[in-house]
């Protein structure tokens, strides 16, 4: 089956869906949950207190903005392959991770030097570049340590420690704000000590092990090296191919946070000082349903779950969309784009890893973040300039139905998304 | 690994030392809001005393650093020299002689604003909530009442979509005495009662209390409107005009005017000569998103974002159309002229 990938290393040996040894989640995990925990502070904390650093408004239009922010996805899009197969060819996922934590940390004092406007996008820049080269070993470490029967359980648990932190960053960043009225130095600092936890937990307390599953000891001794034919060799993976494929559609059509919540403003008038509790209600579904969707996805198939996340998307840009004004729409759209994530994020990373051998986890799990994260720039620009130019319910609805066609192509091109039995892997 | 456990301790217990006692030395070093003011000595060594006691511009400093969005003054003769800065933070700024408004947030998981008035000193008398994002700011000539317009929905008028919240305060108690889009709004000769009027951009009539001037917009249209506190009534007078400011003699309205080329809202800011209904466009090309301020009766001040910055200045052009817009006051925004021409002047008498 996987002949792109013969000699390079033991596969996992395939595996029922009913054996489950060892603890559900093991404390690597746990480890790398609080270390993102940690550094989701950091990071949100400095987000959410940026637009009042720079307080007088840039007047961007959607289109310039979507501009913006798709530079510094793309940006970060090549650090991820480099970062994902350098931890391949290492075998050293832990080291390549904990750089790109130490380098994020080491922004946060930058911010303190920089004085204009330049200076500041640069560090942000150096910001992302880190998370782009720490994300694909991290979960390249949480599969190695995770039986193959919880992977979506693990990235599930994973997951909503890491919401729970995007969602303390700015309460406090404002706690700080409100002690020290006007000291952004303050919150830097602050942002910078978390960061710092972070790395320490992962460099300090994450151990560095062969993986504990699927692979028997001696290949896990194996002398040979990855070499880079063989991560090219990934191409031919067709499986993979195709996830990466599926996946990079269904990014394309998927409207970016910012956009939904402005899209909420403008359809539902809500006033622009309630913006953070639009992100409490979908972080709040998101830390709920991601162990439990999780969970599902490793009973019924995590193609399936991951497809039915973005059904529920839709299902949410429809809400967005209604004519009608109230309370419980607006609360209802949020949490449906949180079960979403719950749906999709960590239970992509569980799809993606079983379609890959262990000696190229890193790699293959960046190649199909890359394809994600470059779907998402093309997703940016295009509402953005759908709605710059032919309106917001215009730009809503392309989304929706594109978003539709993604769905049932990615039913033909995600292994296991149509099978009766569950998947066996 | 017990090693690297005592290692993660320490990082732990270092990480948090830093933090709170980075905070906690923070908070003893800053004066609390109730201090600043008369005694704040400023950037570069400038008393505000001495600058308050003299013609001056209060604005918002725009100064990249530690004064930054901060209430600063500066005297009026020599705008481009050291600065005077307070420790308030404002969004927008006005100053009458005899009083101050400052617009501020409360910055927190909502953020909220509120109008703080403060004394001619820039001491701070009281605070009133205000509901929205910040739009505009000012105070009639006498520093007895003050006008604020805030966006309860959308944040610029470069949306397509916004809505506007105008009320009088009086300056004295603090209190507000009226919504200006409760009044009795007379659309070209006809009384409107259209709930989606918008009422933005009031401009008190020097040395006059009760006439104001104001944008009045249905819809995509806006008007001039001249109205009168008392008889709470605007009436349009001449459309296309938005953000009026009366100039110091009372004779002219410096104001935006609003086109739309390729989807995109662009003003120029043109004069108003109130007597003979001419208008005449300013010598600045590029488009004003700003309330203008009179500097004196033969030059308008307004702000202009730097591109790509934070930092915004204030440009000063000739009013009567002629010459060429120069930078009057860098890094500013949102400035007030006190103790310039409009002060007690003699003005013509009420139309």
């Amino acid at each position: 089956m996987y002949t792109s990938v013969k000699g390079i290393g033991r596969l996992p040996a395939p595996l029922n869906g009913s054996r489950r040894t060892g603890p559900a989640v093991s404390s690597t995990v746990v480890l790398l949950g609080l270390t993102s925990l940690f550094t989701d502070i950091s990071s949100e904390m400095v987000v959410a207190v940026l637009p009042l650093y720079t307080t007088v408004a840039l007047g961007l239009s959607p289109l310039q903005f979507g501009i913006v922010d798709g530079v510094y996805q793309g940006a970060a899009a090549l650090f991820r392959v480099v970062a994902g197969y350098t931890a391949d060819r290492t075998r050293r996922p832990k080291a390549v991770a904990t750089t790109g934590y130490l380098l994020s940390a080491a922004t946060k004092p930058a911010l303190l030097l920089v004085g204009g406007l330049a200076g500041l996008t640069a560090v942000l820049g150096v910001d992302r570049a880190g998370k782009g080269i720490r994300t694909a070993p991290r979960d390249a470490m949480i599969v190695a340590s995770t039986p193959p029967g919880r992977l979506g359980q693990a990235f599930g648990v994973h997951r909503s420690m890491d919401t729970v932190g995007a969602m303390a960053g700015p309460l406090v960043a404002f706690a700080v704000l409100s002690a020290l009225p006007g000291s952004f130095d303050a919150v830097f600092v602050t942002s910078f000590c978390f960061a710092l936890v972070g790395v320490a937990i992962i460099a300090l307390l994450v151990e560095e092990r062969a993986a504990d599953f699927g692979v028997s000891s001696r290949t896990a001794r194996d002398s040979r090296t990855v070499r880079f034919r063989d991560a090219l060799a990934l191409v031919r993976n067709r499986d993979l191919m195709r996830a990466s494929v599926a996946a990079s559609l269904l990014a394309v059509v998927t409207i970016s946070d910012g956009f939904l919540y402005l899209s909420l403003s403008e359809r539902h008038d809500i006033p622009i000082r309630l913006f953070p509790l639009l992100f409490l209600v979908t972080a709040t579904t998101y830390i709920l349903l991601a162990v439990p969707l999780g969970w599902v996805a490793d009973r019924i198939g995590r193609a399936r779950v991951f497809i039915a996340g973005h059904v529920v998307l839709i299902a949410a840009y429809l809400v967005v969309l209604a004519p009608a004004t109230s309370t419980t729409r607006v609360i209802l759209a949020l949490s449906l784009v949180g079960a979403y994530y719950a749906a999709t994020d960590g239970v992509l990373s569980a799809l993606t890893s079983r379609l890959l051998p262990e000696s190229l986890q890193s790699s293959g799990l960046a190649v199909v973040q890359t394809g994600v994260t470059m779907g998402k720039v093309v997703a940016a620009l295009a509402f953005g300039a759908l709605w710059t130019y032919l309106g917001l319910s215009i730009a809503i609805t392309t989304f929706a139905v594109g978003l539709a066609a993604a769905v049932a192509a990615s039913c033909l091109l995600l292994p296991g998304a149509t099978n009766i039995k569950p998947a066996s892997r | 690994m017990r090693v690297r456990l005592v290692a993660f301790v320490v990082v732990l217990l270092l990480a948090t030392g830093l933090a709170v006692g980075y905070v906690a030395m923070k908070s003893t070093d800053l004066p609390s809001h109730q201090g600043a003011g008369a005694d704040t000595v400023a950037d570069k060594g400038l008393a505000l005393k001495t600058v308050l006691a003299q013609p001056h511009i209060a604005f918002r400093s725009t100064s990249p650093g530690p004064t930054y969005g901060k209430l600063a003054v500066v005297p009026l003769d020599a705008p481009r020299g050291d600065r005077a800065a307070t420790d308030r933070d404002c969004d927008r700024v006005y100053a009458a002689a005899q009083a101050a408004v400052c617009v501020a947030a409360d910055r927190g998981v909502l953020t909220t604003y509120r109008l703080d008035i403060l004394n001619a000193d820039l001491t701070p008398r009281t605070s009133i909530d205000l509901n929205g994002l910040p739009s505009r700011a000012r105070m009639s000539s006498s520093g007895s009442l003050a006008a604020t317009t805030m966006f309860v929905s959308g944040h610029s008028y470069a949306g397509n979509s916004f809505s506007t919240e105008t009320v009088l305060h009086d300056v004295a108690s603090g209190n507000a005495i009226d919504n200006v889009e409760k009044f009795r709004i007379v659309v070209r000769g006809r009384a409107s009662d259209d709930p989606s009027i918008n009422v933005w951009g009031v401009s008190f009539r020097p040395g006059d209390d009760d006439t104001i001037y104001a944008t009045v917009a249905i819809g995509n249209e806006t008007w001039l409107a001249k109205g009168s506190v008392a008889r709470r009534e605007l009436r349009t007078i001449a459309d296309g005009i938005e953000c009026p400011s009366v100039s110091p003699d009372g004779t002219r309205v410096a104001f935006k005017k609003r086109s739309t080329s390729g989807g995109t809202r662009t003003w120029r800011v043109s004069v108003l000569d109130l007597r003979t209904g001419a208008s005449t466009p300013l010598a600045e090309t590029r488009s004003v998103d700003d309330q203008p301020e009179w500097l004196d009766d033969e030059h308008v001040l307004y702000g202009m974002q730097r591109q790509n910055s934070g930092i915004s200045d204030v440009w000063a052009v000739p009013a009567d159309g002629r010459g060429e817009p120069a930078v009057f006051l860098p890094r500013a925004w949102s400035p007030a002229v006190v103790g310039g021409q409009d002060a007690a002047a003699a003005l013509p008498p009420v139309r």
